[in-house]
C-alpha cells in the first residue's frame, strides 16, 4: 500500500500552501511563504507567532534529500543558534526519515557532526567535567547558553525564537556528547565529525572552506599515528642490517710509512699502489711518532692512476701533554682517522704532503694504513633522520594541533598533546 | 483468531490475539467490544489524522526471538504532539506493545504495576510540578528514571486492542529510561495503573515486513 503524498495544509496566516515532510511528528512548522510560526500539534493548524523574518538561504535547502551513512535523510528543520556570550554561531538541521526517523546535521564555522539523541539513562550533571560513555571518556569542552535565533522547516518539539537551553559538549574526537537542559528535561546526543565533502556529495550542494579547528575534529594522522611510527622503526632496522651487509669485510690495502727529515720537511710522499675493486669508503689511519707536544698537519691526496680521479683531504695529528698544580694533563692524540667516501674503482695511491710542528735532529715517522670497504656511518645516522623526520614532524603538528583545538575552549587540559588515543 | 459480524453494518470483525476485546470496524469505524457470546457497539471513531509512521495493521517484525504481528493501534496525543502505540500479537501470547515517538521505537510487555502511591505521586505532579521527573522506580526488577510524565488523550484507534480505547480517553502517561536503553511506562487511568517494561529497538533490529511505503522514500 503505498502511502499518502507530502501532506499540506494552508498557512493561516497568508493562506499560502505549506508542506509537512514528516506528518505526525511535526508539531511546529514555519510556512514558507510568510514565516508564520503555526502549530501543527492538530489539524487546526493554528498561528503561534506572526513573523517578519526574511527568509534566510541555507547551505542545504528545506526538502533535500542526501544519504548519510548509507542512509537517505531528507533536510525538513533548520535552526540556527547563537551561544549567550554573541561569540559562537551555529546552524542544527533537522534529518528525516520515515524508517530511521531524526537526526541533526550541525554545522559551526562550516565543520560539520551528524547527531543523534541518546535513549539511555546517563547519570550526568552539567558540572560534570569528564563522561564516561561507552567505555570512552568525554572531556568538557564548552559550557554554556544557548539561544534560538532563526527557525525555518519543521519540527517535531515546540521551538521559537528566543528559546534558551543551557548546554554542555564533552568531546573525544571524532566524537562529541552534547548535553541541553530546559525546566523539563536533560537530553544526551551524540554527534561524529563528518567532512564537508561528504555533505557536499550527499546533498549535491557546495560548502565553504572549514574555519579553524572544531572541538570534535580529529586529529591529523588520526588512526595511522602508530602506523607511521612502526614503519619508520622497521624502516630503521632494514636499514641498518643493509648498511652492516653491503659494505663487505674491511681490507688493508696498503701500510706505508714516511720518514719526515727536519731539513726537507714539507717534501710530499707517495704511497704505493694499491687496488680498489669496487667503489667503496677508504679509511686512513694516520699516526705519528715521536708526537710530543707537537702537531703535523697532514695533506691527503688519493690520486687514480688509471684516472683523472683526485680525492683530497686533510688530517691533523697533534698532541700535547704536562704536569700543572700536580695533575698530568694531556690533549689530542698521536693517531687519527679520515674517510674517502664512494672512491671509485681503480690503482690508486695516496700522495702526502706533511707540514710540521717542530722537529727534532731525528724528524718524525708518519705511518699511514690505507683500508677499503669501510663502513660510512654518516650515511647511516642520515638516514636515521631520513626516517624519523616525518614521524616526528607528525607527533610535532599533532601537539600543535591539539594545542590549537583547545585555545578555543575554557577548560584546557595541560597535556593533552600527549594523549595517545588512536 | 475469532469472526464476529460488526453490529453496525454487519460486515466481519475479526480478533487476531485472545487478548484482544475491542476492534474498530474497518468498514464503518464502529467501535465494537467483544463480550462472551456477542459484541456491542459502542459508537463511531473518527478518522484518524494521517502520518509518516513505518507501521500499519499488519506490519510483522521481530523482538528477542518472537515474531510479532501489529493488530492495532492507538494514536495518543498530548500538549505537544501525538505517538502511536501498536498493540502486538506475539507468538507467544503475551501482551505486547511497540510504542513509536518521534522516531524512536521501544517494544514492551506489560507487568506487574507498581504501588498505589506511584500513581499519587504523578497525579499530584501534574497538578504541581516538582521532582517526580528525575525519580527512580523499580519497575520489574529494574531501576529506571523517570524521563518524562504528561496528560494523554487518545486521539483514536485502529484495529483490536486489549481494552476499549475511545476517542478522548484520558491517562497520565509516565516514561520511565533504563541505563542501557530499558523502556518503561506506567498508565495511569482513573483509580487504575498499568505497566510495561521492554527497551528500545533500532529500526533494522525489528526487521519488519509489511510496512508502509512512501512516495520518494
Amino acid at each position: 500500500m503505498a502511502g499518502k503524498q507530502v501532506k499540506t495544509f494552508n498557512c493561516p496566516a497568508c493562506g499560502g500552501v505549506v508542506s509537512l515532510l514528516a506528518a505526525g511528528h511535526s508539531v511546529t512548522a514555519i510556512c514558507t511563504h510568510c514565516s508564520t510560526l503555526i502549530d501543527t500539534a492538530n489539524e487546526n493548524y493554528r498561528i503561534i507567532l506572526k513573523n517578519r523574518q526574511s527568509v534566510r538561504e541555507t547551505d542545504i535547502p528545506m526538502g533535500a534529500k542526501g544519504v548519510l551513512g548509507g542512509i537517505k535523510w531528507e533536510a525538513i528543520g533548520y535552526v540556527e543558534k547563537k551561544d549567550i556570550s554573541g561569540e559562537y554561531f551555529w546552524e542544527e538541521y533537522l534529518l528525516f526519515n520515515p524508517y530511521y526517523g531524526f537526526r541533526f546535521l550541525v554545522q559551526g564555522d562550516d565543520h560539520w557532526s551528524l547527531a543523534r539523541i541518546i535513549k539511555r539513562d546517563v547519570p550526568v550533571t552539567l558540572f560534570d567535567n569528564t563522561i564516561i560513555f561507552d567505555g570512552q571518556q568525554f572531556d568538557v569542552f564548552y559550557r554554556s547558553t544557548a539561544t534560538v535565533d532563526y527557525v525555518k522547516g519543521e519540527f517535531y518539539w515546540r521551538i521559537r525564537k528566543g528559546d534558551q537551553d543551557k548546554y554542555a559538549d564533552y568531546i573525544a574526537p571524532p566524537r562529541m556528547l552534547s548535553m541541553e537542559m530546559n525546566q523539563q528535561e536533560i537530553t544526551l546526543s551524540m554527534s561524529e565529525y563528518l567532512l564537508p565533502e561528504e555533505i557536499e556529495q550527499a546533498f549535491g550542494v557546495s560548502l565553504p572552506p572549514r574555519r579553524g579547528i572544531a572541538p570534535n575534529q580529529p586529529p591529523p594522522f588520526s588512526g595511522v599515528r602508530h602506523k607511521i611510527w612502526a614503519v619508520a622503526v622497521c624502516t630503521l632496522l632494514v636499514a641498518f642490517v643493509v648498511h652492516l651487509g653491503s659494505s663487505g669485510r674491511q681490507e688493508v690495502v696498503n701500510t706505508t710509512i714516511f720518514h719526515v727529515m727536519p731539513d726537507n720537511s714539507s717534501k710530499s710522499f707517495s704511497t704505493g699502489v694499491f687496488f680498489l675493486p669496487k667503489r667503496t669508503n677508504v679509511e686512513v689511519h694516520g699516526s705519528a711518532t715521536p708526537l710530543q707536544n707537537n702537531w703535523v698537519d697532514l695533506d691527503l691526496t688519493l690520486v687514480s692512476d688509471t684516472s683523472n680521479n683526485a680525492y683530497e683531504a686533510s688530517q691533523s695529528l697533534e698532541y700535547y701533554y704536562g704536569q700543572e698544580d700536580g695533575e698530568y694533563w694531556s690533549e689530542g692524540n698521536t693517531e687519527r682517522e679520515t674517510y674517502f667516501e664512494s672512491v671509485e674503482p681503480g690503482n690508486y695511491r695516496l700522495v702526502v704532503e706533511p707540514a710540521p710542528g717542530q722537529l727534532g735532529p731525528d724528524g718524525m715517522n708518519v705511518m699511514l694504513a690505507v683500508t677499503r670497504n669501510v663502513r660510512a656511518w654518516s650515511n647511516f645516522w642520515a638516514a636515521v633522520l631520513l626516517i624519523f623526520a616525518f614521524p616526528v614532524y607528525t607527533s610535532l603538528y599533532r601537539r600543535y594541533f591539539e594545542y590549537k583545538r583547545w585555545e578555543n575552549s575554557d577548560y584546557a587540559p595541560n597535556s593533552k598533546g600527549n594523549d595517545s588515543d588512536d | 483468531m475469532k469472526k464476529y459480524d460488526c453490529p453496525s453494518c454487519g460486515a466481519e470483525v475479526v480478533f487476531m490475539s485472545n487478548l484482544s476485546v475491542y476492534a474498530v470496524c474497518k468498514y464503518c469505524s464502529s467501535m465494537v467490544v467483544r463480550h462472551d457470546m456477542d459484541v456491542e457497539s459502542i459508537g463511531k471513531m473518527a478518522a484518524l489524522p494521517d502520518d509518516m509512521s513505518p507501521f500499519q495493521i499488519g506490519t510483522q517484525g521481530y523482538y528477542q526471538g518472537t515474531n510479532f504481528s501489529l493488530v492495532g493501534r492507538m494514536k495518543i496525543g498530548w500538549q505537544d504532539g501525538s505517538w502511536n502505540e501498536w498493540f502486538m500479537a506475539t507468538d507467544d501470547g503475551r501482551r505486547g506493545w511497540l510504542a513509536e515517538a518521534q522516531g524512536f521505537y521501544a517494544v514492551c510487555f506489560e507487568t506487574d504495576p507498581p504501588p498505589v502511591d506511584f500513581a499519587h505521586k504523578a497525579i499530584a505532579d501534574q497538578k504541581n510540578p516538582g521532582k517526580f521527573v528525575g525519580s527512580t522506580l523499580v519497575l520489574a526488577n529494574q531501576k529506571l528514571r523517570v524521563v518524562d510524565s504528561k496528560k494523554a488523550t487518545c486521539i483514536g484507534s485502529e484495529g483490536e486492542l486489549p481494552f476499549a480505547a475511545p476517542q478522548g480517553r484520558v491517562t497520565v502517561s509516565v516514561d520511565l529510561l533504563g541505563p542501557r536503553g530499558e523502556f518503561g511506562c506506567v498508565e495511569i487511568e482513573t483509580g487504575k495503573q498499568r505497566a510495561f517494561i521492554g527497551r528500545y529497538v533500532e529500526w533494522k533490529e525489528l526487521r519488519c515486513s509489511n510496512i508502509r511505503q512512501f512516495d520518494g522514500w
